[in-house]
């Protein structure tokens, strides 16, 4: 907050001055409510739930070991998941997808917000009360190639989790994983053979069978098809919303390929440079999206018809850096709305329709004036 | 199941030590030919011919590019035949390892030797090249001074370079020496990567890297010219500030601008054809969508062709003019981006545009496609889809199906549409 009083007394145009006023201003009140939300109840329908989570990794540091500088890789996201529900957080690279998925599974630890898992807050759990809670959230890799062991054979790397965390009696593990196997369209004389045996596409199919071997309740999915063909992707796909049905199943699924969130999602989060820019169901988030973003992302997938003529919104200019984000809205130096408040005034994160949220100067006037 | 079990094992993964050294001794042999006329002297008459149809700008007529392993020969390329013609976009689309960069490797002959090697086929392209005279030095184009009414000056580009008379020739570059292809690569054709970090030298500035080439493509350029030119060319990929880049260093740009770097860079030596590899694979939609519209804006601007390869149906719709469908190193459709998209005839096409996601459909399942591409040393000598062919008729045990015409631009190798369509 000094810092923005410093510039106010050199910046000569009142009106930046008034902006940069009514940024610390929002902000002073965003710090209150956050406090205020951290003690509200938890949503005891809720899965999963997630309150302004924020993690930051340091850049610099002195000599006496202090953080100088950080880059906030994840800032202020908040969401609710629902059991067998999925999740999808589109976004571009580096904006900070996987981040937030491994800090839900406390494989990164959050520098603030709080994590709800189950009506239980794990976030300050240690690695002892983590490991019940390991067998109920799983992740999934985006390469198919180096997650696997490569001197175990299948049977061997996906029996190990079960007889660990004692999912079945030791006499039952094989036909378990038989089954298991049989599930995710894996043939059963695979059972004695090694990864490096298999294409890409089936050995995403051994990874998802890994991480459902121990019966999880939700799965973080991060690009489990971008590393495959487009014949490819669609079989494991099919699979994924198979085993959701049939294990009752919450998904993260992180992608960068729209087409493919919206054929899986229940909800959507669009993230930009660490913040979550809109989030909503998927029917809200597709008809009716209302970030600058959004919109602009949606309007760039190139459509597989040669006769439909693209009605691009075209952004100019390259993503910042994270570890030094523009500032009032981070979207403001590629925004084809951009205003000057924009420059200065960070927008605030509401509820615009119920469930459906967004965080943007212009849908504010807009709704403010229906 | 235990019959199933035996089978798996007769058809084992791995080969002893005696079969790997047979194979061995084995393609050493032919590699060691194919070396040979790879570096062998050869006047030009062994590689000059003629275009089959004058419209074209490359013709690729049967080729074939293996990769001798110990496993056995990879026949990455088995026999592809296109063309492309002038002023057009060509799409190549395919799976992952069906063969479509090995095609562009091939045409570019950079494949890596001696196990990658152009095994038979031709790549006949439509050169144009400065005229020489008996002495090989190439011959200025003169005009007359603009001060003096009788002397004669060197003629100058927009830039100022001097200008050379050119002539035109049809060169088979798979039968070219290497040593003659620095007449071709990087002048005539080239070609934009999916990683463009790996093709910019980390050591170099933008600005040393992009004169570099000027002064290979126009000798007798001066510092002051290449600078203009690369700057020319920063500006032409719509890069806002190409002084500025022009005195960075490559890790200092972000991968969007990289690539735009990458396509300036190959765009200044004029070329007639520009080969651009999944060129946005590596890119985010949003900067995907840029550097597509540039390379739209830019085909028609330089007039020439592009050969676009990618495994994204939709920007292929987009950009391309013909769309060229590969399986396991074969071509098994071809035809304009209609027929392609609105007429799709090989089971593989079908199954490819339904298995994608689209924004606008509904449905609850994704169709896909069962099984996986067969095992690039031992492919059968019957249709490659054969395993994963839902439509599969008796004839497809046979032999691998012909090109079949469908139309005077549509091709198709299925078994499905036989004797009919040939005869009517
Ligand atoms: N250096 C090499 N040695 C041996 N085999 C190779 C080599 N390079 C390529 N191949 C093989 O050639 C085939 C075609 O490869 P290619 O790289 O052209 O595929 P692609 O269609 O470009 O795939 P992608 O979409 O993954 O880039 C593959 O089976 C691949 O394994
Ligand atoms: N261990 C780390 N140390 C420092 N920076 C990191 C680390 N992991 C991720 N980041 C940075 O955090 C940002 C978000 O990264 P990530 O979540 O991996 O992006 P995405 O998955 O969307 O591509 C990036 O700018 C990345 O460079
Ligand atoms: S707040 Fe302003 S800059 Fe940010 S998205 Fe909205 S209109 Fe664009
Ligand atoms: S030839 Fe037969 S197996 Fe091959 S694609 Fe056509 S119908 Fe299918
Ligand atoms: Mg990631
Ligand atoms: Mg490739």
């Amino acid at each position: 907050m000094a810092d923005s009083k410093k510039e106010a007394t050199e910046v000569i145009d009142p009106a930046v001055a008034a902006f940069i006023e009514e940024d610390a201003k929002r902000k002073a009140e965003l710090e209150e409510a956050k406090a205020k939300d951290f003690e509200k109840p938890y949503d005891t329908e809720a899965l999963l739930e997630v309150r302004h989570l924020r993690k930051c990794f340091p850049l610099q540091k002195s000599l006496l070991g202090k953080v100088q500088r950080e880059l906030v890789a994840v800032d202020d996201v908040s969401f609710k998941l629902n059991a067998g529900e999925t999740l999808g957080i589109v976004g571009e690279s580096g904006c900070g997808k996987t981040t937030l998925g491994r800090a839900i599974l406390k494989l990164h630890e959050p520098t603030g917000g709080r994590i709800i898992f189950n009506g239980e807050d794990i976030t300050d759990f240690n690695v002892k009360q983590m490991r019940k809670n390991r067998t109920e959230m799983q992740i999934i890799f985006q390469d198919p190639y180096s997650s696997l062991p490569p001197r175990s054979t299948v049977g061997d790397i996906l029996s190990e989790p079960v007889k660990v965390h004692k999912i079945v009696p030791d006499s039952e593990v094989k036909d378990y994983v038989m089954d298991l196997m049989e599930k995710c369209g894996l043939r059963d004389y695979y059972y004695e053979r090694y990864p490096h045996e298999f294409s890409g596409g089936q050995r995403q199919r051994i990874c998802i069978a890994r991480a459902l071997s121990v019966k999880p309740k939700l799965v973080i999915c991060d690009e489990p098809v971008s590393a495959l063909d487009v014949s490819i992707q669609a079989q494991n796909i099919n699979l994924l919303k198979d085993l959701q049905k049939s294990m009752n199943l919450a998904y993260v699924f992180i992608s960068h390929d729209l087409s493919v969130v919206k054929f899986i999602s229940d909800k959507i989060g669009v993230m930009y440079l660490g913040s979550m820019v809109e989030f909503g169901n998927k029917k809200d988030i597709f008809s009716n999206p209302i970030h600058p973003y959004t919109k602009a992302l949606f309007s760039a997938i190139p459509n597989p018809n040669p006769d439909v003529k693209m009605n691009r919104i075209v952004l100019n200019g390259d993503i910042p850096s994270p570890a030094n984000p523009p500032k009032g809205c981070r979207f403001h130096t590629r925004c084809p709305n951009a205003t000057e408040k924009c420059k200065y005034v960070t927008p605030e994160y509401r509820e615009y329709e119920p469930g459906h949220f967004a965080a943007c100067h212009l849908c504010e006037e807009e709704f403010s004036k229906k | 199941m235990s019959n199933e079990k035996n089978t798996e094992k007769t058809q084992k993964h791995y080969l002893t030590s005696k079969e790997i050294k047979a194979i061995a001794k084995e393609n050493s042999k032919v590699m060691k030919a194919l070396e040979k006329k790879k570096y062998r002297k050869a006047v030009e008459s062994e590689f000059v011919t003629t275009m089959k149809d004058d419209k074209n700008i490359l013709e690729i007529e049967d080729l074939h590019t293996y990769f001798f392993t110990d496993q056995g020969v990879v026949k990455a390329v088995n026999g592809v035949s296109f063309n492309i013609p002038k002023n057009s976009t060509v799409g190549i689309v395919g799976e992952s390892g069906c063969g479509k960069s090995v095609t562009s490797m091939s045409v570019m002959r950079l494949l890596q030797g001696p196990q990658g090697q152009i095994y038979s086929g031709s790549i006949r392209f439509k050169s144009e090249e400065f005229k020489r005279d008996a002495k090989g030095n190439p011959i200025p184009v003169f005009v007359k001074d603009e001060n003096g009414a009788d002397t004669q000056v060197q003629a100058t580009s927009s830039s100022g370079a001097p200008l050379f008379e050119m002539e035109e020739k049809v060169l088979d570059i798979a039968e070219m020496p290497i040593s003659e292809i620095h007449r071709i690569r990087g002048r005539q054709i080239s070609m934009i990567f999916q990683e463009p970090m790996t093709s910019l030298n980390p050591v170099f500035t933008i600005g040393n890297q992009l004169d570099e080439v000027v002064f290979i493509h126009s000798p007798g350029a001066t510092k002051e010219m290449a600078k203009k030119r690369s700057l020319e060319m920063l500006e032409l990929v719509g890069i806002a500030a190409p002084e500025r880049v022009y005195n960075s260093y490559p890790h200092e740009l972000s991968g969007g601008m990289r690539q735009r770097v990458m396509i300036s860079m190959a765009l200044i030596c004029d070329p007639r054809l520009i080969i651009a590899d999944e060129p946005t694979t590596a890119l985010d939609v949003t900067i995907q969508a840029q550097i597509l519209d540039l390379l739209r804006d830019l085909k028609d601007r330089i007039n020439g062709s592009i050969m676009l390869i990618t495994h994204d149906l939709g920007i292929i719709a987009e950009m391309a003019d013909y769309v060229v469908v590969m399986y396991a190193g074969r071509v098994i459709e071809q035809g304009t981006v209609s027929e392609i998209f609105h007429n799709p005839m090989h089971p593989y096409t079908i199954g490819l545009q339904k298995s994608k996601p689209t924004m606008d459909s509904d449905s609850d399942t994704l169709f896909n496609i069962p099984g996986n591409v067969p095992n690039p040393v031992n492919m059968p000598s019957h249709c490659y889809f054969k395993e994963r062919c839902s439509k599969c008729i008796g004839k497809c045990s046979g032999d691998y199906p012909g090109m079949i015409q469908v139309s005077p631009t549509h091709y198709v190798a299925c078994h499905l549409y036989g004797e009919e369509e040939k005869n009517g």
